[in-house]
């Protein structure tokens, strides 16, 4: 094997493996497409597209959510019932449109100010009392459920102010079948928030070497324990706001709203190719996981498959999503290491994906 | 004539990229000890994988006693009799002396396993070679030097050959090394072959009967090691004439930086030092004098129980690595993959990670001022990477060290603690980070070293506080130090002598 050539085809898969989580969502989509053809219906419409990236929107915000803590090791189980807990409390204050009545952002901050209050209890508990993110976040998922049910019962706050649920319902913009909808605007902003965040600043960096090496950042005069809980106020404000534009869409605040967010937040920043063990990942694949999430629901909706069976059908995607990235990792690490190794020059420029 | 127990003949290696050897050939008699030397990088290790059978050669051949080895696998390697004896030991702390032994080749009595017949027989192989360790202690007991030991039985009890020991006695201390070495000479008795790895050149003198240098993955040279001398050595290393390895300018001392006093604590007591601007205050002591764990407190990773610690006259808080940080120490762990490196991140990330509030003061990254930060002390420092975006997790041991070292150093710190700066470094990136060092405390910073090489030690310190029994049992100066005051401050018992109502040493 010549050298060129070799060099040339680990380029080509390299970036296979940078972009991996688009190639599953093409196949995806194809295999949608194909299915939805044999009964003689057409799957990618534009249209269609439209409607399956507005679902993704909030499993993308959970799903940054989610993957901001497991860049430091972590993991959050209490993001749903952060969701419920911190809306059933406040969602009143967004109810109807009386004219006296605060302004709807008002509500909206102390919801999102709650739930990072929350962070802040989970952040405490790991750092400061030492318990297996697992655990503390597991306690405050099982604290916050039922402090929902304790404040609202089995009722259900409706009928919320119109403007609030313009954030979760609007559009911006018709393109053809096409609709840009507010959550899309939101969940970019977030991301290219997010993004910088992770990679463009001081505090980023922290959350990644954190997260890589716990030890050696601390050696390396890391505050560690305030890296950990600042992310777990962010993590878990952020899930309060996804609770939000959860509760605009569906037009109703309950407490027992979005018992599966939590998990559907590790699949997805898993399948967008953040690595569990902490320290490698980028941002942007949560939403390339996030829309295949939600391609796979709407497809499975699009051919009727029961709901017990698309349950069956999360759980083994669950398992080939792990497998899958864990192998991933290391492919591109390793390809990573061997084009380093044939690099012409040290100015090269970092290639897309690199986090 | 016989044929060599083994021989490499004409072995090329690449991996992609590098060429890791390059024709090389290498014969072991049955009964001497080859020593192999080179700098990090020149194809020891690899030459020692294929004969693991960790790596298969590209080209060329491996012959045991005159018959080419077709296949080589760890298996089949360990069935011909090749055993390794790594600086990591292999070993399982919680089994005893015995049941490490025999892991993986017990002895069975019908299904259960023939406990009594395995001691028998670990304590006649202890004996044969004059270790006094019971088979029934378990591992976690014995010190690092009696698991090197056992290590070595365990070799025997499958009737090893052929021992390979890569850098076997960098965790050890002097009287270990010599009963190390008692045990080598024993080996060499029985007709083992020995291909022994070491950074420490002093040793080769001691214990080799031959010695290859290898550069590059080419072998340079093998000699006996009768007909050669320490410099010729190392110029074939270093492919230049070293003059000195150790670099010392005088530089004007200044304020007192960093101080102790009376520092107690786990396993140290009393320990009171100080470290001024524009010195090297070198620490001197045996493995386990509580060196290290004074340092350790002293950075806030570990806590003490009295006395304090004061930058610039100013008590530290304890128990606060961040703090002992911001405060300007820096600290150089002796564990570097461990405590030192974010293995799934850049060379970049890894280097600036420590100098981040100062690089980008409004916490924004500077990319540009970031990449010419790092590439400065990759060039300062011999780096050898193709760029500074390669993953550290790849890089070799003692470039993975270098890259903790330009982690503090682009830090800024103004006084710096060195665990072991140079454990497993070659002698050309030695001489580097001497010479840093040296720049370091001519630019005001002042450094406290721990090392166990006496040589480097008494080349480097401007003042050498020797530990003994976790207290200072004394401190030279430069004029004062030598070998023979070092080690017997080291022997000392200071902590007789403060019992005894002594006045205090300091």
């Amino acid at each position: 094997m010549s050298g060129k050539t070799s060099v040339f085809s680990k380029r080509l898969l390299k970036i296979v493996t940078d972009f991996s989580s688009l190639l599953i969502l093409a196949a995806v989509f194809l295999f949608f497409e194909a299915a939805n053809a044999l009964n003689g219906d057409h799957y990618l419409t534009l249209s269609n597209i439209s409607v399956i990236l507005n679902q993704s929107c909030f499993l993308t915000i959970i799903g940054v959510a989610q993957a901001l803590v497991i860049l430091t090791g972590g993991l959050n189980l209490s993001i749903g019932s952060v969701m419920a807990f911190t809306t059933v409390m406040w969602g009143r204050m967004l109810v109807g449109n009386s004219p006296d009545s605060v302004h709807y952002l008002v509500p909206m901050a102390i919801i999102v100010g709650a739930g990072m209050a929350i962070g802040l209890v989970n952040g405490l508990l790991i750092t400061k009392l030492k318990m297996p993110p697992f655990i503390a976040t597991f306690a405050t998922m099982f604290a916050c459920r039922g402090m929902a049910w304790l404040a609202l019962g089995k009722k259900v706050i409706y009928n919320l102010n119109s403007d609030f649920r313009y954030l979760g319902t609007g559009v911006v913009e018709r393109l053809g079948a096409f609709s840009i909808t507010v959550p899309m605007i939101i969940v970019f902003l977030l991301l290219l928030g997010t993004s910088f965040l992770l990679t463009r600043t001081n505090f980023g960096r922290r959350i990644y070497f954190t997260g890589s090496n716990p030890v050696a950042a601390r050696f390396s005069g890391i505050p560690t324990d305030r890296v950990i809980i600042w992310v777990y106020v962010l993590s878990t404000g952020l899930a309060a706001f996804a609770g939000l534009l959860y509760g605009a869409r569906l037009n109703s605040f309950e407490p027992g709203m979005a018992t599966q967010a939590p998990f559907e937040a590790i699949t997805v920043a898993l399948i967008g190719g953040i690595a569990i063990t902490g320290g490698f990942g980028n941002i942007w694949g949560v939403l390339c996981g996030s829309v295949i999430v939600s391609t796979i629901y709407n497809g499975m909706n699009s051919l009727s498959v029961a709901s017990e069976l698309q349950t069956l059908v999360m759980g083994g995607l669950i398992i080939f999503a792990v497998a899958f990235n864990q192998f991933l990792i290391k492919q591109n690490m390793e390809l990573r290491n061997e084009l380093d190794d044939s690099a012409p020059d040290r100015t090269r420029r970092p290639a897309p994906g690199e986090a | 004539m016989t044929a060599p127990l083994l021989e490499f003949r004409h072995i090329s290696k690449s991996f992609p990229g590098v060429k890791a050897l390059e024709d090389v050939s290498v014969d072991l008699r049955a009964g001497e000890v080859h020593v192999i030397v080179g700098e990090n990088g020149a194809g020891k290790s690899t030459l020692m994988k294929l004969l693991s059978g960790a790596y298969a050669a590209d080209e060329g051949e491996l012959l045991l006693e005159g018959t080419p080895l077709r296949k080589n696998s760890p298996k089949i390697s360990e069935q011909i009799g090749i055993a390794m004896i790594y600086q990591e030991l292999t070993l399982v702390p919680e089994l005893s002396v015995a049941d490490n032994i025999f892991l993986g080749h017990e002895i069975h009595k019908g299904p259960l396993l023939n406990r009594r017949e395995m001691e028998r027989r670990t304590e006649a192989l202890l004996a044969s070679i004059g270790i006094a360790v019971s088979p029934r202690t378990l591992l976690r007991n014995l010190s690092i030097a009696n698991q090197q030991m056992i290590e070595i039985t365990k070799a025997l009890s499958k009737n090893a050959k052929i021992i390979v020991f890569d850098e076997p006695t960098s965790s050890l201390t002097s009287a270990e090394i010599a009963e190390l070495f008692r045990i080598i000479a024993a080996l060499r008795e029985k007709g083992v072959g020995m291909f022994y790895i070491s950074h420490r050149l002093e040793e080769i003198f001691e214990i080799g009967d031959r010695v290859t240098i290898m550069r590059d993955g080419k072998r340079i040279s093998t000699t006996a090691i009768a007909q050669t001398s320490m410099d010729r050595i190392v110029e074939g290393i270093a492919g230049r004439r070293i003059e000195n390895v150790y670099t010392r300018t005088p530089s004007e001392r200044g304020e007192t930086l960093f101080a102790l006093r009376n520092l107690s604590g786990g396993v140290f007591k009393n320990v009171s030092l100080q470290v001024r601007s524009g010195e090297i205050v070198g620490v001197a002591g045996l493995v386990g004098s509580g060196r290290s764990e004074v340092a350790r407190a002293a950075f806030g990773i570990d806590a003490y129980k009295s006395g304090d610690v004061l930058v610039r006259g100013k008590p530290l808080p304890r128990g606060n690595p961040q703090t002992a940080s911001r405060a300007g120490i820096a600290f150089l762990p002796e564990d570097r993959k461990r405590e030192g490196l974010a293995l799934s991140l850049p060379i970049r990330e890894n280097t600036v990670i420590s100098a981040l509030s100062r690089l980008n003061p409004r916490g924004i990254i500077r990319r540009r001022k970031e990449r010419a930060a790092v590439q400065k002390y990759v060039d300062d420092l011999e780096i050898s990477t193709p760029t500074v975006e390669k993953l550290t997790n790849f890089l070799s041991g003692g470039t993975q060290q270098k890259v903790v070292l330009a982690k503090w150093l682009l830090s800024q710190a103004h006084t710096f603690i060195f665990d072991e700066p140079t454990r497993g470094i070659d002698i050309g990136s030695k001489s580097n980070i001497y010479s840093l060092m040296d720049e370091l405390v001519r630019q005001g910073a002042g450094i406290l070293m721990i090392s166990s090489e006496l040589p480097e030690v008494l080349g480097m310190s401007d003042r050498i506080y020797v530990m003994a029994q976790g207290r200072i049992a004394g401190e030279l100066s430069r004029e004062e130090a030598n070998h023979y005051a070092v080690i017997q401050l080291a022997f000392s018992r200071p902590e007789a002598a403060a019992e005894g109502g002594t006045p205090d040493e300091r």
